[in-house]
């Protein structure tokens, strides 16, 4: 008969081939990514007559954003942390306040991106502006996907409280979300700040 | 609880590593792009971001080599051999392909410009 330390352990052992399994693919996203920067770079030049980066960009707007996702990947460690604890008013609180932060990223790149496209400066411009649109929006693309996972854990957590593979799923999500921070870490560096610098 | 202390020492880190990236470029495009030159920019900026990819590597994604063998960061080490790969060498080739005449509004070379960017001397 397994006592409940025994049980414990065991299934933390299940769970880390499964979030093992998850990390691997976290690894070929990050190629994905790779490509998209390479891609970038090549053509970060090719500006077709239209405007470059220093052009189009704004420093403030992109350190506003730096600082929301970082503080959302800061509060997302904290809210798996209060999981494990079992402490479920604390996780809500905080990984809700991960979504809300999220949400304000999401919502400041959407207006960039429109902004953008209104004053004729998408990506059917230039090189330079399929290649930013691609890789910008992909990584939004992710931070969407991490938004819906978030509302459907906080969602059943809220409504019947955590349950077994609560934490294994809560890990996994909290992997792919400091992910997408670290990604953008080399977007705002790549795209936003060495194009002010060239 | 030393778990909340890592992940508040990892983002003051990355804080303070963001702000002086930030700080820098603001400086740059201040002084009207004299103040630091282009290289020091783009390796100053290259170092801040692989620092603060470690950092938030450490602290937020706890990855250490603490258990041994330590799958996560030996296919960490894969994916970025791969990366590597592919980002270095899409850039070497077409930085190649400029040289032959594959795009509309490239700009022509002559074979001395060649010889001194690719380093060849007769």
């Amino acid at each position: 008969m397994r006592d409940k330390d025994t049980a414990q352990r065991v299934e933390h052992m299940d769970d880390s081939k499964t979030v093992f399994g998850f990390w691997v693919y976290l690894m070929t996203d990050c190629v994905l990514f790779a490509t998209l920067f390479a891609t970038f770079a090549v053509l970060r030049s090719n500006t077709y007559g239209g405007p470059s980066g220093q052009e189009l960009f704004s420093l403030g707007f992109v350190l506003t954003e730096t600082l929301i996702l970082l503080t959302s990947s800061f509060s997302c460690g904290l809210a798996l942390l209060a999981a494990r604890e079992g402490n479920r008013r604390q996780f809500l609180s905080l990984m809700g306040l991960t979504f809300l932060l999220g949400l304000s990223f999401l919502f400041l790149e959407i207006r960039e991106f429109h902004t953008l496209a209104a004053e004729g400066n998408s990506w059917r411009r230039s090189g330079f502006l399929s290649a930013f649109f691609t890789l910008v929006g992909t990584h939004g693309a992710h931070i969407s996907a991490g938004l819906i996972w978030m509302g459907i854990m906080m969602t059943r957590i809220y409504k019947d409280g955590f349950f077994k593979t609560s934490l294994k799923k809560l890990t996994m999500l909290s992997l792919f979300w400091h992910f997408l921070d670290i990604v953008w870490i080399f977007i705002f560096t790549v795209v936003y700040l060495i194009g002010f610098v060239q | 609880m030393s778990s909340r202390h890592h992940y508040i020492v990892g983002f003051f880190l990355s804080l303070m590593i963001t702000f002086t990236a930030f700080f820098l470029v603001w400086r740059f495009i201040d002084s009207n792009r004299t103040g630091y030159s282009t290289a020091f920019m783009l390796s100053a900026l290259t170092i801040l971001a692989i620092t603060q990819l470690i950092v938030q590597l450490n602290f937020f994604l706890h990855l250490s080599s603490r258990s041994r063998p330590n799958w996560n960061v030996t296919s960490m080490a894969f994916a970025l051999l791969i990366v590597l790969i592919i980002v270095f060498g899409s850039l070497w080739i077409m930085q190649n392909l400029k040289y032959k005449h594959g795009g509309h509004d490239m700009p022509s070379t002559t074979d001395a410009e060649i010889l001194q960017d690719e380093n060849i001397y007769r």
